[in-house]
C-alpha cells in the first residue's frame, strides 16, 4: 500500500530552492578544512619525521660517543663507546648522544710561567718591551730553588684514555690538565738552581715536570695519558745579558782550557820522544862500550904475547907509535928544557904540520 | 569518526607528554637531585636515570652540576713563617657532594656563589698554612727541607672538612698554581742573579786559567818525571854494559901492567883534541933522545 503511494508521491527534496546555496557553502567548508586537515597531518608526519630524524648523529673519525638513556650512560667502560660513523638515537629527553674527542691528541699550554703577551705578539712571536720590574698581575715566572727568577712555558699534548669520566667528571677536564700543568712548573723550578733548570740540567728539569706531572694525573684520576711534553726555559729578560756573558766565559775558559790541553799533549809526546831518545842512547853507548871492550879484550889478549916476549922493548915500540900518533893530532907542541945552570929555559918547538885557519877580520 | 579518532590519539599523546612532565623528573648521569615536598627536601637523588614525582607545587625536582668544578683563588701576599711576603695561588677540584647542605647554605644553589664562598675558606687556610712555613719549605734543592707538596696537604685539609661541612662540597684534589714574589722584589732579585753571574764569569776566568796552567805544569811534570825515568833507565843500560864490560876485562888481569899501560896510553890519545897544546917534561920518550945524557957516543955501541 505504501509502496504505490510513495510512487505515486515521490518523496520531495527538503527546501528545494536553498539547496544549491548550501550545498556550496557546506562543500566548500568541507573541502577547506579537509585540505587543512591533510595540511596538518602532512605537518604532523612531517614534524614526526623531524623529531626521529634529529637523534641522527654522524660520529667523526678521531671521535667516540657514549649514548645517554634518560640521563645515564647504555653501557659502561669501553662497551659504552660508539665508534665512527652515523648512529641514531632517540630524541631529547629519551635520547642524548655525548661526542668525546677521544682519537684526538689534546693538546694545553702552560699559562703562569712566561711574560705578558698579547695574543698578537703571541701570535708574531715578538717580545713586548722590557720592564725593570716584572708585574703578577701581567706577568707569570717561576721561582727556583735558590730563589731567583725564571720562565717556562710548556705545552703538553695527551690522550684520553677514560672518556666517560674525562667527559662527565669534569667541567672542564682541559683545564684541570693545564693546572696540574702549571703546578709541576712550579714544583720542578722550587727544586731546582736556576743555573741547572734553564742551562745546565734543563733535561732534569723537564724529567722532574714530567714526575710531577704524572703523579698528579694519576692523584686526579682525569682519565688521560701524556703523549708529549715540550718545555722551554729560559732565564728572564731583565738578566739575559749576564746569562749570556758567563756563557761567554765559559766559552773563554773552555778555550784556554782546550789550548792547555793541546799544549799539554805537545809536551807529552815530546817528552816521550826525549825519554826514549835517551834510553836509545843509552843502549848505543852500551852496545858501543861491550864492543869496544871486547875489542880491547881481543887486542890485549893478541899483543900479551908480544908484551911478553920483550916487555921493555914492546913498551917503548908501543909508546913511540902513540905518542906519534898524538903527536900528529897536536898542533902545538912544547918540551920545557931544564938547563944545567937551574935557569929555566923554554924550548918551543914548532911542529904545527897543517896552518892555522886565518881568523876572519872584523867588519 | 576518522577525524575523531586522530584527535584523540593526539589528545591521548598530549595528555601523556604532559603527564610526563608532571609526574616524572630525569636527572643526567652529571646531575645530582634533591626531591623537595612543600618546599623542603625529602630525598637526595645521586644516581642518574628517571623517576617519578608528585606534581607541582607538591613536590619538586631541583638538580646540580655534579662535576668537578674548576676553581683558583686570587694571587694575593701572604707572609711566610720568616716574614718573607710571597703570592700563592691555588686551584682546586670541587664537587657539590650533598646536595641538600649545598642548596640550603649556597644562595640560589649557584655555582659562582658557592665558588664566592669557597674563596674565603681557601684563602683563610692558605694564609693560616703559608705562615707556619718559612719560605725554604717552598723552594729548596733539598728534598727534606722541601715541603711543596706538605703545604699544599696542609691547605687541603683545612679546606676539605670545612667545605663539606658548611656547604656540602668535596674538595677532590688542591695544587698551588702561582707562587711570585711582591713586584718590587723582582727588581731586587734581578740585580742579585746579576751580581750572581758576575762571580760566576770572574769564577769561570780564573778558574780557565787556573786549570790552563795546571794541565800545562802537570804535563811538565810528568815530562820531568818521564826523562828522570829514562836517564835512570839509561843509567841502568850502561851500568849493566859496564858490568858486562868488567868481565870482559877479566883478561886484563892476566898482565895488569900492560893493561894500565894500553888503557893509559889510549886515554891519553882520546884526552888530546885537535889544536891542543901539549906541555911535556924533556925526560918523556921518545923526547928524552934529545937529552945529552941519553945516547951519548961513548955508549954507543
Amino acid at each position: 500500500m505504501s509502496a504505490p503511494q510513495d510512487h505515486k508521491h515521490p518523496r520531495a527534496p527538503e527546501n528545494a530552492d536553498n539547496r544549491p546555496l548550501e550545498d556550496a557553502g557546506t562543500q566548500a567548508l568541507s573541502e577547506a578544512l579537509a585540505s587543512s586537515f591533510k595540511l596538518v597531518k602532512v605537518i604532523m608526519v612531517l614534524l614526526v619525521v623531524v623529531f626521529l630524524g634529529s637523534g641522527v648523529r654522524e660520529v667523526g673519525s678521531h671521535e667516540r660517543a657514549i649514548k645517554l638513556q634518560f640521563g645515564k650512560p647504555v653501557g659502561a667502560g669501553e662497551s659504552a663507546l660508539l665508534g665512527s660513523g652515523w648512529h641514531w638515537a632517540w630524541p631529547y629527553p629519551i635520547n642524548e648522544i655525548v661526542k668525546i674527542p677521544i682519537g684526538q691528541v689534546q693538546e694545553v699550554t702552560s699559562n703562569v710561567g712566561w711574560y705578558f703577551r698579547t695574543r698578537e705578539q703571541e701570535a708574531a712571536n715578538m717580545d713586548p718591551p722590557m720592564y725593570p720590574v716584572l708585574t703578577s698581575m701581567y706577568d707569570g715566572y717561576l721561582l727556583t730553588a735558590d730563589g731567583n727568577i725564571m720562565h717556562a712555558r710548556a705545552t703538553l699534548r695527551y690522550r684520553i684514555t677514560d672518556a666517560v669520566r674525562y667527559a662527565f667528571n669534569f667541567t672542564s677536564a682541559s683545564n684541570v690538565v693545564r693546572n696540574a700543568l702549571n703546578n709541576a712548573l712550579n714544583f720542578a723550578a722550587a727544586r731546582h738552581l736556576v743555573d741547572d733548570a734553564v742551562r745546565k740540567d734543563m733535561a732534569g728539569f723537564r724529567d722532574e715536570v714530567r714526575r710531577r706531572l704524572d703523579q698528579t694525573l694519576i692523584a686526579q684520576d682525569l682519565g688521560v695519558v701524556i703523549e708529549n711534553l715540550e718545555l722551554i726555559p729560559i732565564p728572564p729578560r731583565q738578566v739575559k745579558d749576564a746569562f749570556d756573558a758567563v756563557l761567554g766565559a765559559e766559552a773563554v775558559s773552555g778555550t784556554l782550557i782546550s789550548e792547555a790541553q793541546t799544549a799539554a799533549n805537545r809536551i807529552m809526546a815530546t817528552a816521550n820522544g826525549a825519554a826514549q831518545a835517551v834510553i836509545n842512547r843509552a843502549h848505543a853507548d852500551a852496545s858501543r862500550l861491550t864492543n869496544s871492550v871486547a875489542a880491547d879484550a881481543l887486542y890485549f889478549q893478541e899483543q900479551l904475547k908480544y908484551y911478553r916476549a920483550n916487555p921493555d922493548l914492546y913498551i917503548t915500540r908501543l909508546r913511540a907509535e902513540y905518542m906519534g900518533r898524538i903527536m900528529t893530532n897536536v898542533n902545538t907542541r912544547v918540551i920545557m928544557v931544564e938547563p944545567e945552570d937551574g935557569n929555566r929555559r923554554e924550548l918551543r918547538l914548532q911542529l904545527t904540520r897543517e896552518p892555522e885557519a886565518p881568523t876572519p877580520a872584523p867588519r | 569518526m576518522k577525524n575523531n579518532r586522530l584527535g584523540m590519539i593526539i589528545g591521548f599523546v598530549l595528555i601523556i607528554i604532559f603527564s610526563v612532565l608532571l609526574f616524572m623528573y630525569q636527572v643526567r648521569v652529571t646531575e645530582v637531585a634533591v626531591r623537595t615536598r612543600f618546599g623542603k627536601v625529602v630525598d637526595t637523588i645521586t644516581e642518574p636515570g628517571v623517576g617519578f614525582k608528585l606534581p607541582w607545587p607538591i613536590e619538586r625536582i631541583q638538580t646540580f652540576d655534579k662535576r668537578i668544578q674548576n676553581f683558583e683563588d686570587t694571587l694575593e701576599e701572604t707572609l711566610t713563617q720568616d716574614g718573607r711576603n710571597m703570592l700563592v695561588m691555588t686551584y682546586l677540584g670541587w664537587s657539590i657532594e650533598n646536595p641538600a647542605i649545598f642548596r640550603d647554605r649556597v644562595k640560589e644553589g649557584a655555582i659562582s656563589e658557592a665558588e664566592r664562598n669557597l674563596l674565603s675558606i681557601v684563602r683563610s687556610a692558605k694564609n693560616e698554612v703559608v705562615g707556619k712555613h718559612p719560605f725554604s719549605h717552598f723552594i729548596n734543592t733539598d728534598d727534606s727541607q722541601l715541603k711543596f707538596a706538605e703545604v699544599e696537604r696542609e691547605i687541603l685539609d683545612r679546606v676539605g672538612p670545612q667545605a663539606a661541612n658548611t656547604y656540602g662540597i668535596k674538595i677532590h684534589f688542591l695544587g698551588i698554581k702561582r707562587m711570585n714574589l711582591p713586584d718590587n722584589i723582582t727588581q731586587k732579585v734581578f740585580d742579585r742573579m746579576r751580581a750572581e753571574r758576575q762571580k760566576q764569569v770572574a769564577a769561570f776566568q780564573s778558574q780557565g786559567e787556573s786549570e790552563a796552567t795546571n794541565i800545562v805544569t802537570s804535563a811538565m811534570r810528568i815530562r820531568d818525571e818521564k826523562l828522570a825515568g829514562a836517564e835512570a833507565e839509561a843509567k841502568r843500560i850502561i851500568g849493566q854494559a859496564d858490568a858486562a864490560a868488567a868481565a870482559s876485562y877479566q883478561v886484563f888481569n892476566e898482565e895488569p901492567d900492560l893493561a894500565k899501560f894500553l888503557i893509559r896510553l889510549e886515554a891519553a890519545e882520546k884526552s888530546l883534541g885537535k889544536g891542543a897544546t901539549l906541555f911535556l917534561d924533556p925526560r918523556t920518550s921518545p923526547f928524552d933522545v934529545l937529552l945529552p945524557e941519553k945516547f951519548q957516543p961513548t955508549q954507543a955501541k
